[in-house]
C-alpha cells in the first residue's frame, strides 16, 4: 500500500521520539557534544540529532545503532503483556489496545535510518579506520542499509509486530 | 566551509523517516555560529578559553562539552517520557500475571495434543483464573474436562461457553460433536426420570421394565447402556456384553461403555479383549485412570494364570 513514510513517522510519533532519544543517550553516554535534537516534525526526517564527530568509530557506530537495543527493547516491554490477552485470549482491554500501538510503534522504529547507515559508513570508509573495524562492521550497516530498504514493504511495521506479539509468544514456548 | 549533513532520502511507503544526521566540519559552519560563536583557532569553540578537551575533532572545554551534552529537554517531550515509564510499569506489572497464563495455556495445549486430558484441564483451569472471559481456553477447558471425565468442573466451562462465537471451526466441531454424545446418554424423558428413582434396583421387574421400553421406543442408547449395566450388576456376562457391544456401535468414543465392557470381559475371564478396551479408552485419554487401574488389574491376573500371553 502507498503511504508516505512520513505520514507513518506521524501516526508512529512515539517510535520516532524514543529513536532521537536513544542516539541522544548514546551521545551523553560518549561525551559527544549534541548540537540540536529534533525528536518529531511534520517532514522527512521527521527527527534528527546533529552531533560532532565521536572519538572512536565504535562510538560512532554505537551512537547509529542505539535505538535499535533501546526500541527494541522498550517496545517489547511495553506490548508483550498486553499482546498476551489480545491475541492469545481475545480478551483486550483499550488499555492493552494502546500499549499494543505504543509498543509496535516504538519498536517499527528501532532500525536505524538509511541515514544512520551512511553515517556509519562514512565513520568507517571516509575515515581512518582499520581493516578489522572495516571488515566487522560493513555487514552490520549492510544489513541496516537493507532493513532501511525493507521498510518499503512494510518490514518495519513487521518488526514491530514481531517484538509485540512474537517475543512473548517466544518467551510462552521456551518456558511451556 | 566543509560539513555534511546527512538526512534521509524521501521515499514513500510505509517506511519510517527518522534519521539522526552526523555533521562533519572543520572550519566554519553558519548554521552553528550562534551556538559556537568562537573559530576553531586552537581555542574552545564555545567560550574561546585556552584550554579544549583533546581527542575531539570540535574543540571545545570540559564546561562547554557538558553543555552541549544535556541540552534542554522540551516539557512535552518529559511528560510523553513520563507516561512511556508509566504505561511501561503497567505492563511490567502485569507481564508475569499474563506470561504464567500463556505458559499454562501452552502447556494445556500440548497436553490435549498428547490426549492427556487430566493434566490439560489442569493447565486451562490455571488460565481461567487469569481470564475467565477467554471464549477459547473456555472452549477447550470444557472439552478436556469432558475427556477427562470431570463432569462438575464441565458445567462451569459449558456455562461460559454457551452463546460464545467459537473463531475455530475444528473447536466449533469437537464442542458439537462432545455435546451430541453427552445428550445420547442423558436424556431427560419420562421414562429415564421415572428409572432414576430404582438406579440400584436389579430385580427382574426392573429388567422386564428396561427390556418393555426398548420394545416400545427402539433403540435407545441411553437405555441400553442402563441395561447393559444391570445385567452386569446381575452376573449377566454374555448379555451384558452383547448389549455393550451394541451400544459402543453407536457413539464409538464413550468411555463409560469401554469401562462397562472392560468389566464384562474381564469378569468372563477375557482379559486380551478387556486389554483391549482399556487401550482404546486410553486412545481416547492417554490419562484415563479408570483404564490405566485396569491395564495393571488385568495384568496382575495374568500373571496369575503362566500360559498367558500379554496383549500389547
Amino acid at each position: 500500500m502507498f503511504i508516505p513514510g512520513f505520514l507513518i513517522s506521524m501516526l508512529t510519533f512515539p517510535g520516532v521520539i524514543v529513536h532521537e532519544y536513544a542516539h541522544m543517550l548514546f551521545c551523553r553516554l560518549f561525551r559527544v557534544a549534541i548540537f540540536e535534537v529534533c525528536y518529531i516534525r511534520w517532514g522527512n526526517p521527521a527527527g534528527y540529532v546533529i552531533h560532532e564527530i565521536p572519538r572512536k568509530q565504535w562510538q560512532h557506530i554505537l551512537i547509529g545503532v542505539g535505538p535499535f537495543f533501546v526500541n527494541t527493547i522498550l517496545g517489547g516491554l511495553i506490548a508483550a503483556p498486553a499482546a498476551i490477552p489480545v491475541i492469545k485470549f481475545g480478551t483486550g482491554t483499550p488499555l492493552d489496545f494502546l500499549l499494543i500501538y505504543l509498543g509496535v510503534s516504538i519498536a517499527m522504529h528501532a532500525f536505524p535510518s538509511t541515514g544512520d547507515a551512511k553515517s556509519m559508513w562514512n565513520a568507517i570508509w571516509k575515515e581512518k579506520s582499520s581493516l578489522g573495524v572495516k571488515i566487522a562492521v560493513t555487514p552490520i550497516v549492510g544489513i541496516i542499509m537493507l532493513g532501511a530498504l525493507g521498510s518499503m514493504m512494510w518490514l518495519d511495521l513487521a518488526y514491530g509486530v514481531g517484538i509485540a506479539v512474537g517475543l512473548p509468544n517466544l518467551i510462552i514456548y521456551l518456558a511451556a | 566551509m566543509n560539513y555534511t549533513v546527512i538526512f534521509v532520502q524521501t521515499n514513500c511507503s510505509g517506511s519510517s523517516a527518522v534519521s539522526h544526521i552526523h555533521m562533519f566540519y572543520t572550519q566554519e559552519e553558519p548554521e552553528f555560529r550562534h551556538t559556537f560563536p568562537y573559530s576553531d583557532s586552537g581555542t574552545c569553540r564555545g567560550c574561546g578559553k585556552a584550554e579544549y578537551e583533546e581527542g575531539y575533532q570540535t574543540h571545545l572545554c570540559y564546561d562547554c562539552r557538558a553543555q552541549c551534552l544535556h541540552l534542554p529537554v522540551p516539557v512535552w517531550i518529559k511528560a510523553f517520557a513520563v507516561g512511556v515509564i508509566t504505561l511501561t510499569c503497567i505492563g511490567l506489572f502485569r507481564m508475569p500475571k499474563f506470561l504464567e497464563a500463556g505458559i499454562h495455556y501452552a502447556r494445556g495445549l500440548k497436553a490435549e495434543s498428547h490426549k492427556k486430558y487430566a493434566t490439560a484441564t489442569r493447565e486451562f483451569e490455571r488460565v481461567t483464573e487469569a481470564f475467565p472471559n477467554s471464549t477459547e481456553n473456555n472452549v477447550r477447558y470444557f472439552l478436556a474436562c469432558y475427556h477427562s471425565g470431570q463432569m462438575e468442573k464441565m458445567d462451569w466451562a459449558y456455562q461460559k461457553v454457551v452463546g460464545q462465537t467459537i473463531e475455530s471451526d475444528d473447536l466449533f466441531q469437537q464442542v458439537n460433536t462432545t455435546i451430541e454424545g453427552m445428550n445420547i446418554f442423558d436424556r431427560d424423558t419420562a421414562f429415564v426420570r421415572q428409572v432414576s428413582k430404582i438406579k440400584d434396583d436389579t430385580s427382574d421387574a426392573v429388567i422386564a421394565t428396561y427390556k418393555e421400553r426398548l420394545v416400545k421406543a427402539g433403540h435407545e442408547v441411553a437405555v441400553e447402556f442402563e441395561l447393559a449395566d444391570k445385567l452386569y450388576d446381575r452376573g449377566e456376562y454374555a448379555s451384558a456384553d452383547t448389549l455393550a457391544r451394541e451400544v459402543l456401535k453407536k457413539p464409538p468414543d464413550a468411555p463409560q461403555v469401554l469401562y462397562l465392557l472392560y468389566a464384562i470381559n474381564r469378569e468372563l475371564g477375557k482379559y486380551d479383549q478387556a486389554m483391549v478396551y482399556c487401550d482404546h479408552a486410553l486412545a481416547l485419554n492417554a490419562e484415563d485412570s479408570v483404564a490405566i487401574k485396569g491395564k495393571i488389574r488385568l495384568n496382575a491376573f495374568k500373571k496369575e494364570q503362566p500360559g498367558e500371553t500379554l496383549s500389547r
